[in-house]
Order: C-alpha cells, then sequence, then structure tokens
C-alpha cells in the first residue's frame, strides 16, 4: 500500500471506540478534539459523522420512518383485536340474552364480559410476546443475513447481518396496548347487548 | 301466588304498514299450582304470550299482575329480579351454558340468588336425582343427549324454587320417549313442589297430558278447558 502510494509512514490512523452509541457520538467528538489539540497541524482528526455523512443521515432518518411503520403494524393490530372481540362477544348474544332472562342484573353481565375479554387479551398478548421473545432472541444468535439485498450496506462498512433486539419497554407498550384496546373494544358490542330486551337478544341469529 | 291477565295485547311493528297482532286483548287468570297447556297453530301468539307472562318480552297495552302486582310497570332492575326469584324458564333449545356441567348449571341459577355454595350443591344434586341423571352430574351439555339436557333445565327452572316455571315448546326437539319421560318429571315436580307450569305445545301427547288447556288460535283464547 505505501508503496502504492509512494508515501511512506503512517498516513490514517482510525480508532473504534467500545461504547459507540449509533448518533450519540460525543464522546467520539471529544476524542476528536483533544486529538486534533495534541497533533500536529498537517493532521486532520474527524469522527464518523464526518466521514460518512450519507450514512449519519440515512441513520438519523430511521426514527422517523421506523415509528410510521409501527404506527401502520399498530393500528392493523388494533383492527384485527377489534374484530376478534366483537365477533367473541356478538356470538354470544344467545347466550347472554339467556342469562338476563333467568335473572343476571345487567351490572353483572356487563363486568362478565369486560372479563372474559380482558382474560382474552392477557391470554393473546402473553402467547404473541412469548412468541415474538423467543423469535428475536434466535434470531439475536443466528442474525437475518439481509445478502445479495444490502451489498451497498457493505460499501458504508456496515455489517449485512441484523440482530434483532427488541427492548422490555416495547414488551411492556405492545402488552398493555393490546390489553386496553381488547378492553375497549368490548365496550360497544357489551352495551348494544345489554340494550335489548332478553327475548330480542335470544332470538339473535348466528 | 296467582297470574291475572287483563286485556293484554301484543303489536309487532305497529308503526309499519303491516303491525302483527300477535295477542288481542286476552283476559286470563291461573292459579297456584295448576299445570297448563297452551296450545295452537305455528303463529298463535303462544311464545309471544309467554315470554310476557315471563316478563322477558313487554305489551303493548293490558296488564299481567302476578298477585295483584302489575310486573309491566316494574323497572328494569325490579323486574330481573322478579324473574330470578319467581320465574323458572325452559327453552325450547335447551340453553344451558355449555362450559358448565350438569351440576354447575343448575347451581348456577341459585348463586344468583345468593345461596350459600353447600345449598346450592345439596339442592342441585336433589333435583338432578329427581329427574334422572345421578350419573351425569358432571358431564358438559354437548355429552348429554337432547332429553337429558332438556330435564338439566328443567331442573335448573325449579332450582330457584320459582312460583311458576314457563316452557316454550319445551319438547319441540325431543323424541317420543323423552318427551313422555320430560312430562312425568314435569308432573312430578308440579305435585311435589305445587310450582305451576304453564307450556305451550302442538304435540297431541303433550296435550293429553295437561290438567287444563287453553286454545290459542290468532292471538286470541278460543277454548279453556279442564280435563
Ligand atoms: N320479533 C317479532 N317481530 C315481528 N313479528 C313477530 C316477532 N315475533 C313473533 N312475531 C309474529 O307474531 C305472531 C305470533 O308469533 P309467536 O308468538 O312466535 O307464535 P307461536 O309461538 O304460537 O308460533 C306471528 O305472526 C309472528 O310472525
Ligand atoms: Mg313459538
Amino acid at each position: 500500500m505505501s508503496k502504492l502510494a509512494g508515501v511512506k509512514g503512517i498516513h490514517e490512523i482510525a480508532i473504534v471506540l467500545n461504547e459507540s452509541n449509533n448518533m450519540d457520538n460525543h464522546v467520539a467528538k471529544q476524542l476528536a478534539g483533544q486529538l486534533s489539540l495534541l497533533s500536529d497541524s498537517g493532521n486532520r482528526v474527524r469522527d464518523w459523522q464526518q466521514v460518512q455523512p450519507m450514512l449519519a443521515t440515512i441513520i438519523s432518518q430511521m426514527g422517523a420512518s421506523n415509528a410510521v411503520i409501527l404506527i401502520i403494524f399498530v393500528s392493523a393490530m388494533g383492527f384485527g383485536i377489534v374484530n376478534v372481540m366483537l365477533m367473541s362477544v356478538f356470538e354470544r348474544t344467545r347466550e347472554l340474552g339467556m342469562l338476563m332472562a333467568i335473572g343476571m342484573v345487567k351490572g353483572k353481565v356487563f363486568s362478565l364480559i369486560i372479563m372474559e375479554s380482558t382474560l382474552l387479551g392477557v391470554t393473546g398478548a402473553t402467547i404473541g410476546l412469548l412468541a415474538s421473545l423467543m423469535l428475536v432472541t434466535l434470531l439475536g444468535h443466528t442474525g437475518i443475513p439481509l445478502g445479495s439485498m444490502a451489498q451497498g450496506l457493505g460499501a458504508f462498512g456496515v455489517d449485512t447481518t441484523l440482530y434483532p433486539t427488541v427492548s422490555a419497554n416495547e414488551y411492556v407498550a405492545v402488552f398493555v396496548t393490546v390489553v386496553l384496546v381488547s378492553i375497549l373494544a368490548s365496550l360497544y358490542p357489551a352495551r348494544q347487548i345489554l340494550k335489548q330486551r332478553p327475548v330480542d337478544a335470544m332470538s339473535h341469529k348466528h | 301466588m296467582s297470574i291475572e291477565i287483563r286485556q293484554l295485547s301484543k303489536v309487532y311493528n305497529p308503526e309499519s304498514d303491516f303491525p302483527v297482532h300477535a295477542v288481542k286483548a286476552l283476559d286470563l287468570s291461573i292459579k297456584q299450582g295448576e299445570f297448563v297447556a297452551v296450545m295452537g297453530p305455528s303463529g298463535s301468539g303462544k311464545t309471544t304470550l309467554l315470554n310476557m307472562i315471563g316478563g322477558i318480552d313487554s305489551p303493548t297495552s293490558g296488564a299481567v299482575c302476578i298477585d295483584d302486582n302489575d310486573i309491566c310497570l316494574l323497572d328494569d332492575k325490579a323486574l330481573i329480579a322478579f324473574r330470578r326469584d319467581h320465574v323458572g324458564f325452559i327453552f325450547q333449545d335447551y340453553s344451558l351454558l355449555p362450559v358448565l356441567t350438569a351440576l354447575e348449571n343448575v347451581e348456577f341459577v341459585m348463586q344468583l340468588q345468593g345461596h350459600s355454595e353447600q345449598v346450592c350443591r345439596q339442592r342441585a344434586t336433589e333435583l338432578l336425582n329427581q329427574v334422572g341423571l345421578t350419573d351425569q352430574l358432571h358431564k358438559v351439555p354437548a355429552k348429554l343427549s337432547g332429553g337429558q339436557q332438556q330435564r338439566v333445565a328443567v331442573a335448573r327452572a325449579l332450582a330457584p324454587r320459582p312460583r311458576f316455571v314457563m316452557a316454550d315448546e319445551p319438547t319441540a326437539n325431543l323424541d317420543a320417549k323423552s318427551t313422555s319421560e320430560l312430562l312425568d318429571i314435569m308432573q312430578q315436580l308440579n305435585e311435589k313442589e305445587g310450582t305451576t307450569f304453564i307450556f305451550s305445545t302442538h304435540d297431541q301427547r303433550v296435550i293429553k297430558r295437561a290438567k287444563r288447556v287453553i286454545v290459542f288460535d290468532d292471538g286470541q283464547l278460543v277454548e279453556d278447558k279442564q280435563q
């Protein structure tokens, strides 16, 4: 290399920091500042964002695009839950009508519906999260090879194998959302059924 | 407890071009302990009448007085309590809770009344013995035949010690043998517990067993005979 370029000695030193945190590279900046003070005036010290401004921009935009994708997924999930809840309550209209007929007070029928929906939500969320935990842990070990799709990334010096991680906070947020949506989605069918007279609820066709 | 029905009428879709007069200005009185069959062709208004007496449907006009109290004037809450404590229902499609065993189905209605677990268990077991299901206590409805399910329903209707039991075509889905067994059981309970039974049917074999037959056609009483 030095023969080819006809340069003597060292012409570039790359410093890899252990604790680098994507965008927040103030440690790198600090270090760069200190180094430029120490070194000769002929040397330039740059952090990676200056070396690769394009990659820096892409990464800084990632937060926004992630949020958009998350919103799309969460609303799709929300509609799914609403659909399941409407069905699971309405398909039992006859049974609930019978309960009112034989003397169960409306408050009890209501709490029955809400309790069942909560249980359904908690069970569904738990199973879903356990499955995703397993999948994410597995992929965290094996990684997701992006292969030829991401050869461009390789040019930026980025690994073409992804190691997904999900934080505990995100799991909690999803769990709470699922359970809340389940409960909210059962309020409407519960009201619709309780408003009917027992005969009408019982003559409900599936 | 007597049932006095005065000028009872029910009109379905009163605002429409074709209102249906399902029950027309009916007067009827039923005394405690009677075993009454309401008979009539399909569409004559039997179901509508039974639903109004049982307090699960409301009349367009008229009164259903139980011991001089018009149940049509009760508010929602009082009406539910009235049904819970005084009316037993037997439905054509049995309407048992599918996830509960026979025993739990019967106990459940007593729990609504606030009886202790022990009292519920004892009475439910006793009633299921009486209807001949001693060996089926812990089976869920899906594991029972139609006749057996309807017998569970009879036990459930009787469990809260109601003053009267409403049964809308209770034998419509049963074969001849199950029908006859069910009637034996209903008759026994009627005699033993003094519970009033009012059931609708268009089955001649069932009508023969009734002590009083009310013939109904087009929402009106055509005949009322003791036998
Ligand atoms: N929910 C309803 N809406 C409109 N019409 C009804 C309704 N229920 C019953 N009817 C009509 O009222 C009449 C009496 O019905 P019903 O009481 O079910 O008779 P039955 O039990 O003797 O067959 C029939 O003409 C029936 O079509
Ligand atoms: Mg009918």
